[in-house]
């Protein structure tokens, strides 16, 4: 049994991105802390809490009834109420570190430095690193002091959210569930505030690989191993994300 | 006459990244025309305007009393009555989902062309800073393709603070290599950056952050490539970098550099200056 640290956005989740690995190892027996920016409840983005919410790429309904209901459980049952601050989170209390994505990653999560911390710590630890979707921009930021300030990924073989799926018209930030004390954050951005692709593309450098498949689908997810990372591309790789890492978990054997 | 066209945020700009680098404009008697996103009316950040707000990073006032006066006395809704609306300039990328994706994708770069041919009118580009940009310039896929049309043009392209950002994310659809892959640029370091309290202006009032949501040395420094190189100049009170085509300016105290370093290229044919 591990003992992990999962990290989401306060800013707005993908719900399936954080329930399908948060089940799995939970499953699998594993302990798991949930921390975020703000020490509150990650709540899902609307979309993400959307029945018929139509993948444009995949023209497939992505939220089943199944996966609704079990996001709402979690939440109705408070599982995810009262996470742990970023700033008070240890890696040093931890196995594993599990980073998950949604829109609001790329606000709260990617750029904030205690995340970063976390990444340094349990690279330098040896620790394993899970991230999905534009969580992998957290890793691409984390930065190694003894390697002239390059990224952890380089040189690693990483997933990273296709350019090609990245929107071209506004994007809000709306989420499930708002109350005062932890409210819609009221934003409109042009699209992602960064494309994840070309900045995780230059982060690897020319030994590194990024894979970027616009053709992946729930039937064709794509997730790499390149120890310590563990990343997947997006909503439609959540549940092999979940399934690698406990993979990974019970074999240290392997790396890739 | 040289011309030239400023495009801002409208979600906050900084009064002193836009007036000191028009102050040499217009002394050097260029003319300029201003556009935004959507053509809506571009308004001044309001830590630019207030003479006392302490940067954190520096530690100290970024905003003189006089420029603070000027931000504040200026008529903003005349100054840009005549802005462009880039969202009707410009078509934007078609989805990989759209029907008859090869014919979409053809017709957007058909209509790019087109939007490219009123380029000729200008003779450079300046991308004004704030945190703003962040919101809607640093990823607009118009504004990218915009800066493409420049650089193809072989024109001036200048950009200062966050803005730097855009022109490492504006890539042909195929080829994804950065512009600037290659080249001498400076931006905002992580001495400069807020590790708390950094705020964006989002629907009527401020989102504060940790910090901002990405880290813009790291993203510099990977895109320049072995070849290139990003000059964080820190501990220089100003940094201001022109590799023609590409001219960056690190942050406010620059702005005035910028401004003289960017005439320079256009009226002296400086192709050169930082590095």
């Amino acid at each position: 049994m591990s003992k992990i640290l999962v990290a989401a956005s306060n800013y707005g989740l993908w719900a399936e991105e954080l329930q399908a690995p948060w089940d799995a190892l939970k499953n699998a027996g594993h302990d798991l802390t949930l921390t975020t920016y703000l020490g509150k409840t990650p709540l899902p983005g609307k979309i993400s809490m959307d029945p018929e919410f139509v993948d444009p790429m995949q023209k497939i309904r992505m939220n089943p009834p199944a996966l609704l209901n079990r996001v709402n459980e979690i939440l109705d049952t408070g599982e995810w109420d009262h996470p742990v601050k970023f700033s008070d989170a240890r890696m040093s209390d931890h196995d594993v570190l599990v980073i998950v994505g949604g829109a609001g990653s790329a606000l709260d999560v990617a750029g904030n430095m205690l995340v970063h911390s976390l990444v340094l710590e349990a690279y330098k630890s040896g620790k394993t690193i899970g991230a999905l979707c534009y969580a992998v921009a957290a890793l691409a930021f984390t930065r190694d002091p003894d390697n002239g300030m390059k990224s952890v990924i380089h040189g690693k073989q990483v997933t990273a959210h296709p350019h090609a799926w990245d929107f071209t018209g506004d994007l809000e930030y709306e989420v499930v569930r708002a109350v005062p004390g932890n409210p819609d954050i009221r934003l409109k951005t042009s699209g992602f505030v960064f494309p994840l692709q070309y900045m995780v593309e230059d982060a690897v450098g020319p030994k590194g690989k990024v894979h970027s498949p616009a053709d992946a689908s729930r039937e064709k997810p794509c997730v790499v191993w390149d120890a310590p990372f563990v990343t997947g591309l997006s909503v439609e790789s959540a549940v092999l994300f979940g399934d690698k890492l406990v993979e990974v978990l019970g074999d240290p054997g392997q790396s890739r | 006459m040289k011309k030239i066209l400023i495009a801002l945020s409208e979600n906050g700009f900084w009064v002193e990244e836009l007036v000191l680098p028009v102050d040499h404009f217009a002394t050097a008697g260029f003319a300029f025309d201003f556009i935004t996103p959507t053509g809506k009316l571009p308004f001044p950040d309001g830590a630019s305007l207030d003479p006392t707000y302490v940067d954190p990073p520096l530690g100290r006032p970024v905003t003189s009393p006089e420029l603070a006066r000027r931000g504040k006395e200026m008529d903003w809704e005349s100054f840009f009555k005549d802005r462009l609306d880039l969202s009707a300039w410009m078509p934007v990328r078609p989805y990989l989902s759209s029907d008859n994706y090869i014919g979409a994708l053809e017709h957007y770069y058909a209509d790019r062309s087109e939007a490219w041919k009123r380029i000729d009118e200008y003779d450079g580009l300046l991308l004004v800073g704030g945190s703003g940009p962040i919101v809607d310039m640093v990823n607009n896929p118009r504004l990218h393709d915009l800066i493409l049309g420049f650089h193809q043009a072989g024109k001036l392209i200048g950009a200062e603070c966050y803005t730097v950002t855009c022109l490492a994310f504006a890539r042909e659809l195929d080829s994804r290599r950065s512009i600037l892959h290659g080249k001498h640029c400076t931006g905002h370091t992580m001495e400069y950056d807020y590790t708390a309290g950094w705020a964006l202006w989002a629907n009527g009032d401020y989102l504060t952050f940790g910090a901002p949501p990405f880290a813009l040395e790291y993203i510099l420094r990977d895109t320049v490539g072995p070849e290139g190189q990003f000059h964080g100049n820190v501990g220089r009170r100003t940094s201001v970098v022109l590799d023609f085509p590409f001219l960056t300016s690190r942050s406010v105290a620059s702005s005035d550099l910028c401004g003289e370093v960017f005439v320079r290229a256009l009226r002296d044919g400086l192709t050169r200056y930082g590095w």
